[in-house]
């Protein structure tokens, strides 16, 4: 078609038509942001009501302490106190090793503090990131006695320590033992 | 069968007298009902269109349509070869051809144009010019349609189509002659012959009778003689020496024997069929209903549209395409305003439920303290039962050293490291036995205990030093020292540290 027989009224049309195709096109793509947004906002609900759903689920599924639990607990605080030691209290635990020793029945008992870099002692750990880690220190042992003396001692040691070494050599009276022990210290805080 | 409930009247207008029937549309035609004719001179068309109407009225007609065909009052039927020309001048062209022909002023003109029929003996190329259009031309002043329109106008009546005779003729008589090159039909009105002939089922040529009342005129068959032998000439004249085979002659059943009667049953030579009539002008109406009843009928009035028409009329076809995508966009939009109702709705359930997780999460402070009591107390106990176990390991170990050594043996030293890798140790001692095979005996034992004390043990035994036994009182006992190494593997020493096992399973804690 020639310019000349593009009409006034043909040019009318030519402009609401391509008018119309505009708002067509915009409106489509207003359809498909809408369609997007929908569909992410959807996705967010999911995963809120999700949640929602498993918060829901673990408080329904939690059971308060008994009085047992509790009780439970203040033991476990009891026992814990002796899975480590304060570093300032290491007389305190020579004097208790050099007492379980004896009570065992061992003689000539002797403590000695003894640097620990050399034992390899690895800390002790557990679930809930729970760990007791080796002091810079351990404690050398020597006493005489019995063999069985020596077995009801080690049996009775206290869970803060842990053997790393022993010797045992006869001798003119009862053999002399030599025992290197490692030893953990209680974390900080409140435990 | 009837097709249609309305109802639909067929009239003629004649200067002496008005004829009017209801027809029914059927599959194959129409079909006219009780027909009424009332002879009697129409000074004018308008009177003679105020005496339809009222016979209308008179008969309880509302706004059924009504569709007319003129006979004389100045109307005229012809047909015209123009030169090939666009559609859009053709009225213009066909109304000074009218106006000049004959001589009616301001004409209103309705033509059709006819199948083209090629006069040529040679093929036409595309250097010649196209074919010449043979138009069919009804035309009439406009006075004469205003005064046939105006007692309708008046009166409410519609009048759908207002055409002249030769139409309803040529409608007629394709009714009636089975398809052929050319035909021929004499009709009588108000005792007066008109007669038409077609060509290839397009009008080629009518004639009416002199505007005189039947009774003045000469006796009908002569009449119509006349007019069959005009028309024969002029047909085979026009039309490359087209003739029709018969001649229709419809009318009442005198006037169709008078006819049939001439020349022994010839008119100008052409064979009689009659076609009797009655009334013989029911036959004229019929042809006017059959012409009313086609999409292109010609007519001076234009056709009130049905609805569908004056909607596509009033928008315009090509507004609705124009319109169409702005239809689409409003769906679209209609579409983006749910979708956004959707988010809201959506926003608002994220709302609620961020609501209620804040609220669970707040009482989730104290579960987590006690969950959290819980788990250490856990590690504690599992600590505290990996100490216990890794120093009743030991003992267990050096009771087992102490068990490998049989009486003949005595232990001197015993040395034991602990390590991740495992236990390492050493032992050394001595048998005393009065034969050299039985202090190497009592070692054996001692060797065999030691790499029995646990599962995957190893030892090894050094050299054996032979010697004197301490304290003998006969030369006859012998001593013999050994050293012997061992090494625990860490599943049965006493290692310390690492990561306990849970004591207790934690499933069998209480929680």
């Amino acid at each position: 078609m020639s310019p000349a027989r593009v009409t006034p009224q043909r040019r009318w049309d030519l402009t609401v038509l391509v008018a119309g195709l505009f708002v067509l096109a915009v409106s489509g793509w207003v359809v498909l942001r809408a369609v997007a947004r929908l569909s992410s906002e959807r996705a967010e609900v999911a995963q809120l009501r999700s949640e929602a759903d498993r918060l829901l689920q673990l408080r329904s599924s939690f059971v308060p302490p008994t009085r047992a639990e509790s009780l439970a607990w203040e033991a476990a605080d009891v026992d814990a106190r002796a899975l480590g030691v304060d570093p300032a209290e290491r007389l305190a635990l020579a004097r208790t090793i050099a007492r379980l020793a004896e009570n065992a029945g061992l003689r000539g008992v002797q403590a000695q503090f003894i640097a620990s870099d050399t034992l390899g002692v690895e800390p002790r750990t557990a679930a809930a990131g729970i760990s007791y880690q080796p002091a810079a220190f351990g404690l050398r042992l020597v006493a005489r006695g019995s063999y069985d003396d020596l077995q009801r001692l080690i049996s009775r040691l206290p869970p803060s320590v842990t053997v790393r070494a022993m010797s045992a050599a006869r001798t003119v009276g009862p053999p002399e033992y030599r025992l290197v022990l490692g030893v953990f210290v209680r974390p900080e805080g409140p435990s | 069968m009837r097709l249609a409930t309305r109802r639909t009247f067929a009239a003629l207008l004649d200067p002496f007298g008005v004829a009017i029937a209801e027809y029914e549309r059927e599959r194959a035609g129409v079909r006219i009902l009780s027909p009424i004719v009332e002879p009697g001179t129409n000074p004018t068309a308008q009177a003679a269109a105020e005496r339809l109407v009222t016979l209308l009225q008179s008969r309880g007609v509302g706004a059924s349509p009504v569709n007319i065909a003129l006979s004389g009052f100045g109307a005229v039927s012809h047909t015209m070869m123009i030169p090939s020309a666009p559609p859009e001048v053709l009225e213009a062209v066909v109304a000074r051809e009218v106006e000049r022909i004959f001589g009616i002023v301001d004409p209103v003109v309705a033509f059709s144009v006819a199948r083209p029929r090629e006069r040529r003996s040679r093929r036409r190329t595309a250097d010649d010019h196209p074919l010449p259009l043979r138009l069919v031309v009804c035309g009439a002043p406009r006075a004469l349609v205003d005064a046939v329109t105006e007692p309708f106008h008046a009166s409410g009546l519609r009048l759908e189509t207002l055409t002249t005779l030769a139409p309803a003729l040529a409608r007629l008589l394709g009714s009636l002659e089975p398809a052929g090159s050319a035909a021929a039909i004499v009709a009588t009105a108000f005792g007066r012959p008109f007669t038409a002939f077609t060509v290839d089922g397009d009008l080629a040529l009518q004639l009416e009778p002199p505007h005189a009342p039947a009774n003045v005129l000469a006796a009908l068959p002569l009449l119509a003689t006349e007019q069959v032998e005009r028309g024969l000439l002029f047909v085979r004249q026009q039309f490359r020496g087209a003739a029709p085979a018969r001649l229709i002659v419809s009318g009442s059943a005198d006037e169709c024997d008078a006819l049939r009667q001439m020349s022994g049953g010839t008119v100008s030579g052409l064979p009689v069929a009659v076609h009797p009539a009655d009334p013989p002008e029911a036959a004229i109406l019929v042809g006017t209903a059959l012409e009313a009843e086609r999409r292109d009928a010609l007519s001076f009035v234009a056709r009130p549209e049905r609805l569908g028409g004056r909607l596509r009329t009033a928008i315009g076809v090509s507004a609705l395409t124009l319109l169409l995508p702005f239809a689409a966009a409003l769906l679209l939009m209609v579409t983006s305003l749910v979708l956004a109702a959707a988010v809201q709705g959506a926003q608002r359930d994220q709302a609620t439920l961020r609501q209620h997780i804040e609220e669970r999460a707040a009482t989730l402070g104290a579960l987590r303290a006690v969950a959290a009591r819980r788990a250490m107390v856990d590690g504690e106990r599992t600590i505290l039962a990996q100490a216990r176990a890794e120093h009743g390991t030991l003992a267990t170990l050096l009771a087992r050293i102490a068990f490998a050594a049989p009486p003949a043996v005595q232990i001197d030293s015993l040395t034991l490291r602990v390590d991740p890798r495992g236990a390492l140790g050493t032992v050394t001692a001595h048998a005393v036995s009065v034969s050299g095979a039985g202090a190497i005996t009592a070692i054996e034992t001692l060797y065999a205990g030691i790499r029995g004390l646990a599962p995957g043990t190893t030892a090894t035994i050094g050299d054996l030093a032979w010697g004197p036994a301490a304290g003998a009182t006969d030369s006859t006992r012998t001593a013999v020292a050994v050293g012997v190494e061992f090494k625990v593997p860490p599943a049965a020493a006493p290692v310390g540290g690492g990561r306990g096992v849970p004591a207790v399973p934690s499933s069998e804690v209480p929680r």
